[in-house]
This record gives structure tokens, C-alpha cells and sequence, in this order.
């Protein structure tokens, strides 16, 4: 009576540590070093700059002569200018991309015309063509637009709009939302309330994510920016090149940091919103 | 009571998408204040179709379209006081019961106290009052239904058009669903359009039904009289689910459809050759006991058991290939004598 137990256990402690071998195949645990090896590869920087930004005299090492936020405090004194303008730049990018992206999104979602094809094809075109292709086009077109700071404007646009239409007219194209509105137009609803009270709470979460997408590549946009900036017109990657370029590699490492600051929690918030929905065109 | 039932009637009415076959042909229809008319027909005909031209989703590329013998055929959806409940339902997703329900009132600016009373009404009428708050994606198939019935007929539709609001449910709740939703359109005293694919569900809810094929109408009418005296083929297939089978008159009431298989008709036959519905509890086989030889023999394909009886398939010499019921299983291959069953008389079909 007493062995019994010991008897019926201890096979089927054996049986279970089989069946927990079994799945190990060798190519899962490669896939899966691999895979961690490139997370690692990828996020590493981020400590880094942390590190650098944060040591008094990075060429001597890790926190050579001690723990500082002096470099941290001069970035920020060094960029917040040019932070805040990129902040305003992203918002007037947000705004024209949203005026004519909306439209432009409803049209290619909605109607079947003539060129349809090729309407999307040319919205398409940037993303193709280099940000450096695409300033340089514009400050040979229009010269005399270069000061105001209006063609950082348009080539912003120009690049960023690709990626809100590809993720509004797929949304804007759902046969059910367009069956909801058009029940709400039996209902008696007129076409701006079926905008207001149908379709932009359908849309809601592809919008959100379209935005914070236009604001994080505006935010971050270097190669457009960096031919089209003026002294006075100057965005907070353009001066982090800049500071790179001139200054202590701590002051670069603590703005690197700051610009994330500004970056991170948009991303993550796309990522929330189901930042899979994101260019399903 | 809920509603302000109104006649309907499609004069002439055809449709085409700009390129292409038109959808409806010249499609004659009246529809009387609070009657319900189911359009059913097989997929393709033109049914939902219809719906979207009352609604005013589409506008007919000919013909008239009378709602209490205005012309409407031009006015925008929104100005037609029509309620269309699609096969999907198309519930709001982000809105509660509730204010799916008052969406109609409130767009057409409805005082607080009015649409608070009007959802209440609703909500009862379609005995969802305790689902009032809930959001809609946590309904069942039917309580869906329910909520886009109560939407439409809240703000007094002239007429409710639904779209097989039926196929979206289970198999095996659709048939109490079916009563539970004739008796709330009952109630409501709308004139109501119902579409759909299933000729059996089109006879339990319609004071009358149109057939469809093609974009026209086959045959309009009470079920009985569709079923008893079908137009022509189409109609006796489909609506009636017979076998059409040519006949030879003998007199006036009495066709021979093959050597051995004579039958009395419903109606009188004038012509020499007619045709015939058969169907499948018209036919019965015979007990073999040594007297069937001069009766018609039945050529076994096929059957399967539905339960109360066997459903044979076979062919009749020198008739065709009919399906009949039988208590016994059957051989395949084998023959057997079949005669009309006593008391039967077959529906004579219209050329």
C-alpha cells in the first residue's frame, strides 16, 4: 500500500519531463537566440546614451568623475529652441496633412474614377523617392519660399503624407462602415452628422494612429529637414546633427535623450492604438 | 400604432449600375398600407436591389416609384422617412442600445422628452428593455436584430425594408425568431418589404410575395395562391419546391404524366399538353402485391432519411426524375409501381 504511490508518481514525473523535452526543436531555440541577440543589438544605444550623458568625462570611461546632469541640463538649454519649433512644425505638418489627406483618403476610399490608380500612385511617389531627392526638387522649384520656412513645411507634408492616407483609406473603405452610414442617412441624418456621428467614431482609432504617425516622422525627420532649414527655421534633429557634429559627444548623448523623451511615448501610443492597422492599403 | 403605414408601389420600375445588365426589369409592384410583401428569389435577382431603390440608396434608371402616391423615386434617402434594416444589421459599434435606438430622433432634432418617451416605446415594443444600456457588441444575433428594428421604426418609418434579417442567425433559433418578428411587425402595423432567399420563410410571414428572377417578377400573389396555381415553372420550382413535369390531357381535371401515372388537377386543363407540380408527398409507392403491373415504375437513385420518412429519388418511365417521401428504406436500382396518392390533385403550372 505504502509503495504504491512511489510507483505511479515517479513514471509519470518521468513522462512529464519527456513530453517538456519534446518541443525543443533546434532551429525554435536558434530563431530564439537570434531574435534576442538583435533586441539586444537594437536597444543597446539607449543605455548607452543614457550612460554617456550622464558621466563628466565620457572619454575616460563610465562615469568618469562621477554622475553629472550638467550635460542634460546644457542639452536641453542648447536644443529647447529648436524643440519647440519642431513641436510647431509637426503640428502645422499635422494640420495641412490632415486637410488634405482626409479628402484625399475619402476620394480614393470611396469613389471609383477615372486615375483613381494613379491618384494613389502619386501620393505613393514619396515614399519612394529620397528625402534629399525630394528638398532639393523643392529649394530648386521654389527658391523664394526657402526663408520663411514654408518648404520645411511642404517637404514635411510631401513625406509624411503617404502614411496617413495609407492608413485612412482603408478604413475610410470598409464596407460595413459605409453600410452604417448609409443606414444613417435613412435615419434622416444629413452627410455632416453621418461624418460626425458615424463615420469619425468608426475611424476613430486608425485617425488617432494616423496623427501621432504624422507628428513621431515629422518630429524625428532628418533628411528632408537638413536641406530645407534656415538658421532661424532650424528642427531639433537638424540640431542634434549639428551638436554631434561641434560639440562634447555628452551634450549629443544627453539631446539624443531628450529628442527620445519627445518621441517614445508617441510610438508607444501608436503601438496601443494597433499599430498593426497602420499602411494596410 | 408605431408607425404611419403607407402604400408603396413600383411602376415600370428598371435599374443598371452605370455599365452593364440592369438588375431590375421593369418591376410592377403595389404594396398596400400595412401589408408585408416578401420578395424572395434566388440570389442575383434584383431583391436587395429593390430595397436600396425604396430606400433611396440607388435611384431607378426608368420607371416610377410612388410612396402614398407621391412620386419619391428622386428624393435623397434622407428626406423619405423609409426604414432599411440590412442583412448585417449595420448597428452603430460605438453606441449603446439606447442611443442607437434614438439616433434617427436625434438627427432630425427631436425634443429630449420626446425621444426619451419614443426610445422607451421602442424598447418595449421589441422587448429589449432590459438590454437598454448595454453596448451593442455584447448582443446575440438576435437581440441585434431587434435593436435595428426598434432604430428604424423610431422615427415613424412610411415603410420598413428588410434584408433577410433572418440569414445572420443561427439555423436552429430562426424559427421561433421568424414568429416572435411577424408578430412585431404585426404590432407595428408598418408596411413592411422583407427580402429573402427562403421560400419557406417567405410563406410563413407574407400576407403577399413576390417572386423573383432576374430582375422581374414571376408572380405576385398570396402564398396560397402561388403555391396552389404557380405562374409558370420558375415559380412552381422554387417557391413551390415541385418537380415540373410535362402532362397529356385526358379531361378537363384529369392528366396522364406518364404511362401508368394519371392524376386529378387542381384547376381545369384546356390545352392537350400541359404541365404539372409534382410534389414530393404526391407520389406514393405502392404495396407490392401482384396488381401493380399496369402502374408506372419508379427507378430507385437515391434516398436519405429525414427523419418522419425516407426522401427517395428516382425516375419516373417516361416522365423524369422526382423525389417522393416513403415510410420504408428502399433499394437503389431496384424498381418500384408509384401512383398518385388519393385525394391529391396536382397544381396545374402557366406556360
Amino acid at each position: 500500500m505504502q509503495t504504491e504511490p512511489m510507483t505511479t508518481a515517479l513514471p509519470l514525473a518521468r513522462a512529464r519531463l519527456h513530453t517538456a523535452k519534446a518541443p525543443a526543436d533546434p532551429m525554435m531555440s536558434i530563431g530564439r537566440s537570434f531574435t534576442l541577440f538583435a533586441v539586444i543589438l537594437c536597444l543597446a544605444p539607449i543605455p548607452l546614451a543614457i550612460a554617456v550623458a550622464t558621466t563628466a568625462n565620457w572619454p575616460l570611461g563610465f562615469w568618469a568623475e562621477g554622475f553629472t546632469l550638467r550635460w542634460l541640463s546644457e542639452g536641453w538649454q542648447a536644443v529647447q529652441p529648436y524643440a519647440l519649433f519642431s513641436l510647431l512644425t509637426a503640428l502645422i505638418v499635422l494640420a495641412v496633412d490632415l486637410a488634405i489627406g482626409l479628402p484625399a483618403s475619402w476620394v480614393i476610399a470611396r469613389h471609383s474614377f477615372p486615375g483613381r490608380q494613379v491618384l494613389t500612385a502619386l501620393i505613393n511617389v514619396p515614399l519612394a523617392v529620397p528625402g534629399i531627392a525630394i528638398a532639393l526638387s523643392l529649394i530648386l522649384a521654389y527658391p523664394l519660399a526657402r526663408p520663411s520656412g514654408l518648404l520645411l513645411v511642404v517637404g514635411q507634408v510631401v513625406y509624411t503624407l503617404p502614411f496617413l492616407v495609407a492608413t485612412l483609406a482603408p478604413a475610410l473603405a470598409q464596407p460595413d462602415l459605409i453600410e452604417r452610414e448609409a443606414v444613417a442617412q435613412t435615419l434622416g441624418a444629413s452627410a455632416i452628422q453621418r461624418f460626425f456621428f458615424v463615420t469619425l467614431p468608426s475611424i476613430r482609432s486608425a485617425m488617432l494612429a494616423a496623427l501621432i504617425l504624422v507628428f513621431t516622422l515629422s518630429m524625428g525627420e532628418f533628411n528632408v529637414s537638413f536641406f530645407l532649414f534656415t538658421p532661424l527655421n532650424k528642427t531639433l534633429p537638424v540640431e542634434l546633427y549639428s551638436a554631434y557634429i561641434t560639440g562634447r559627444v555628452e551634450v549629443a548623448a544627453a539631446i539624443t535623450l531628450i529628442f527620445l523623451a519627445f518621441v517614445v511615448p508617441a510610438a508607444i501610443a501608436i503601438e496601443r492604438l494597433g499599430g498593426s492597422k497602420i499602411g494596410q492599403a | 400604432m408605431t408607425a404611419n403605414p403607407a402604400s408603396l408601389s413600383f411602376e415600370h420600375i428598371s435599374f443598371a449600375y452605370s455599365q452593364g445588365r440592369p438588375v431590375v426589369r421593369d418591376v410592377c409592384l403595389s404594396v398596400r398600407p400595412g401589408e408585408i410583401v416578401v420578395l424572395v428569389g434566388p440570389s442575383g435577382c434584383g431583391k436587395s436591389t429593390l430595397l436600396r431603390l425604396v430606400a433611396g440608396l440607388l435611384f431607378p434608371t426608368e420607371g416610377r416609384l410612388l410612396i402614398d402616391d407621391a412620386d419619391t423615386g428622386t428624393l435623397p434617402p434622407e428626406k423619405r422617412q423609409v426604414g432599411w434594416v440590412p442583412q448585417s444589421y449595420a448597428l452603430f459599434e460605438h453606441l449603446s442600445v439606447r442611443d442607437n435606438i434614438a439616433f434617427g430622433l436625434r438627427m432630425r432634432g427631436a425634443a429630449k422628452r420626446e425621444i426619451a418617451q419614443r426610445v422607451g416605446e421602442m424598447l418595449e415594443l421589441c422587448r429589449i428593455t432590459e438590454l437598454a444600456d448595454r453596448h451593442v457588441r455584447q448582443l446575440s444575433g438576435g437581440q441585434r436584430q431587434r435593436v435595428a428594428i426598434a432604430r428604424a421604426l423610431a422615427v415613424s418609418p412610411r415603410v420598413l425594408l428588410l434584408d433577410e434579417p433572418l440569414a445572420a442567425l443561427d439555423p436552429q433559433l430562426r424559427t421561433a425568431i421568424r414568429a416572435d418578428l411577424e408578430a412585431l411587425l404585426r404590432a407595428s402595423g408598418v408596411t413592411t418589404l422583407f427580402v429573402t432567399h427562403d421560400q419557406a420563410e417567405a410563406m410563413a410571414v407574407a400576407d403577399r410575395v413576390a417572386v423573383l428572377r432576374e430582375g422581374r417578377v414571376e408572380q405576385f400573389g398570396t402564398p396560397q395562391m402561388l403555391w396552389r396555381s404557380p405562374a409558370n415553372a420558375f415559380v412552381a420550382e422554387f417557391f413551390g419546391g415541385a418537380t415540373v413535369l410535362p402532362a397529356e390531357r385526358i379531361s378537363e381535371f384529369y392528366v396522364r404524366i406518364a404511362p401508368g401515372l394519371e392524376a386529378p388537377t387542381a384547376s381545369p386543363v384546356h390545352t392537350a399538353r400541359c404541365q404539372v407540380a409534382l410534389r414530393q408527398s404526391d407520389l406514393e409507392i405502392v404495396p407490392q402485391n401482384g396488381t401493380a403491373e399496369s402502374l408506372a415504375q419508379f427507378t430507385v437513385k437515391g434516398s436519405e432519411f429525414s427523419g418522419d420518412a425516407f426522401k427517395v429519388t428516382g425516375e419516373v418511365a417516361g416522365a423524369g426524375v422526382v423525389t417522393l417521401l416513403h415510410d420504408q428504406p428502399v433499394v437503389t436500382g431496384q424498381t418500384y409501381p408509384v401512383r398518385i396518392r388519393a385525394g391529391r390533385a396536382l397544381s396545374v403550372v402557366g406556360e
